[in-house]
């Protein structure tokens, strides 16, 4: 429960020579705790079992992806973290204080983006320090110094529908960074993007995540985006949903120099979580 | 071939801008002349007190403002809508955003809300007469009754209706419900509330009509009654037109002010 646990996270650390898969880490300054976590969501034809008993958790300044294919229970644990859905029973943690309802130190990146058209860009970044009660002047100077960072600075005050996709979703980001959240959440955030901008932005998030040393829950269910962001990968399955695997990706950073998709070491990392989730995966996308 | 090259680029089959803003003014003038000319040309072979003539409703407009009839009528008329339409939208707005967003008070209100609006208001004028007499009161009462109830069932329906993406965003942004009211859930509704203030706005100018005609012995409704008692068909079509105006100038005022001020409500879909 050190300090400098952060800086252990962020840093470009020389892969571990143990086999990545099935580690067992003695759990050093977990900021966000699952522990086993069930929600069904009852229905007309069948109950569905969408998460079963998960327990997980995340250490500070750390890079965790949630993968499986659809119906796994990824997002809705992801709602659960930040109290848009409630779980049935299990319990979940931020700094060891038990939460029920989500909580101001977590903030959310959705998929389906959800600018406000009704408010300009910086204006929609300012929506969560209008919450916290930050004065209007430190709001818009904290909101300016954000959209600077995702590199959006002179379209401050434009209407987010004249942006594209990609732009669009950078103010997400932006929106979710600004209140200082312990804990980032991202919802397939690059989903709905073209391939071309899906990878700025993920080369663009793992800078962020780098410089900021946020921690970040991403659900994807693309491997190789998983793989080229992530400290760890837990890995879901459906039916009913739950953590079947978590495994360390033990791949040097920054990534962005090389390709992930052609290194040795994260073809064997891609084998195995390919054949660990089965037929169905790429179907999936 | 050498079409596409002709030097100037200015394209000869491309009409210019000007000219097609030119046609979408021309093309209902003209439209409006040939009805204008064929009304004229029915007072052949129909009698002219049952239909006058674009020329005989044009004479008696400018007769009733040179002589200073209509001016009277219409300055109580629209005093009335307007005051009317003041409170009956406000009130709309009001109510709701209370019924729309507090499902407590929508179980209490809405049967009430849902009978009142099915019902045909004119009913109510006897009633309204027994509790304020034939008076001014009871012509704005009745424009309140008539242009509130769209308002309030499209405001309601528009606060349960905000995308739960823009709410979503509110929840995990920790937005008090003051804020979320605010910043979320009233822009958010604001397309059919616009649509309820339209519709509420038009339905104000039949509740001033009908209330004169019914209730008074002042306003345009009560000329009308006593020009079409008169056989003076040219008289009565004037102030339909003049009533046909305030509609939609009233229309117009909320469109204009829905782009003005909330251009997104087109721009975003």
């Amino acid at each position: 429960m050190t300090n400098d646990t952060r800086a252990a996270a962020t840093a470009p650390a020389t892969p571990p020579a143990s086999t990545p898969a099935r580690q067992t880490q003695v759990a050093r300054d977990v900021v966000l705790e699952y522990a086993g976590v069930c929600k069904t969501f009852p229905g007309t034809e069948r109950t569905v079992v969408a998460l079963d008993q998960v327990t997980l958790g995340v250490r500070r300044g750390e890079f965790v992806s949630l993968v499986g294919p659809s119906g796994c229970g990824k997002t809705t644990l992801l709602r659960i973290t930040n109290g848009l859905e409630t779980a049935d029973t299990g319990s979940l943690a931020l700094e060891g204080k038990v939460l029920s309802s989500g909580s101001l130190d977590m903030s959310y990146v959705f998929q389906d983006i959800n600018l406000l058209p009704w408010r300009s860009v910086v204006k929609n970044v300012e929506l969560g320090l209008e919450a916290r009660g930050v004065p209007k002047a430190e709001r818009r100077e904290r909101a300016m110094e954000m959209l600077a960072m995702v590199g959006l600075a002179d379209v401050a005050d434009s209407a987010p529908y004249t942006l594209s996709g990609g732009m669009q979703q950078r103010v997400g980001v932006a929106r979710a960074l600004v209140v200082r959240p312990k804990v980032l959440l991202m919802d397939e955030p690059f989903g709905q993007l073209d391939n071309f901008t899906r990878e700025a932005l993920q080369v663009e998030i793992a800078e962020l995540w780098a410089k900021l040393g946020t921690t970040i829950v991403f659900v994807t269910h693309d491997v190789d985006e998983a793989i080229f962001l992530s400290d760890r990968i837990a890995l879901f399955q459906p039916d009913p949903g739950r953590l079947t695997e978590v495994i360390d990706v033990d791949l040097p950073r920054p990534r962005s120099g090389y390709d992930v998709r052609a290194d040795r070491r994260a073809i064997e990392l891609r084998a195995h979580i390919v054949s660990h989730l089965g037929v169905g995966t790429r179907a999936a996308r | 071939m050498s079409a596409v090259t002709r030097g100037g680029g200015a394209s000869r089959r491309r009409v210019p801008l000007a000219d097609r803003r030119a046609t979408g003014v021309l093309a209902p003038l003209v439209a409006a002349g040939v009805i204008l000319g064929a009304w004229e040309l029915t007072g052949l072979w129909i009698n002219r007190i049952l239909i006058s003539s674009p020329q005989g409703v044009i004479s008696s407009l400018y007769d009733m403002a040179r002589q200073g009839t209509i001016n009277g009528a219409l300055w109580i008329s629209v005093r009335e809508l307007y005051l009317g339409l003041a409170i009956g939208l406000v009130a709309g707005v009001v109510l709701g955003v209370l019924v729309g967003r507090y499902p407590l008070l929508d179980a209490i209100f809405s049967p009430f809300f849902s009978v009142a609006n099915a019902t045909p208001l004119n009913v109510l004028i006897p009633l309204l007469i027994l509790w304020v007499g034939i008076s001014a009161q009871a012509r704005v009462l009745f424009v309140v009754l008539i242009s509130f109830f769209p308002v309030l069932l499209n405001t309601a329906g528009g606060l349960r209706n905000v995308s739960r993406g823009y709410v979503e965003v509110g929840q995990m942004l920790g937005l008090s419900e003051w804020r979320m009211l605010r910043s979320v859930i009233l822009p958010g509704a604001m397309p059919y509330i616009f649509a309820g203030i339209r519709l509420g706005s038009a339905l104000g100018v039949i509740g001033m009509i009908v209330g004169e005609m019914e209730v008074s012995n002042v306003g345009v409704g009560y000329l009308l009654n006593f020009y079409g008692e008169g056989f003076q068909t040219g008289d009565l079509l004037a102030l339909v037109l003049i009533a046909a105006l305030i509609g939609v100038l009233n229309v117009a005022v909320v469109r204009t002010v829905q782009k003005q001020w909330f251009r997104w409500i087109d721009a975003a879909r």
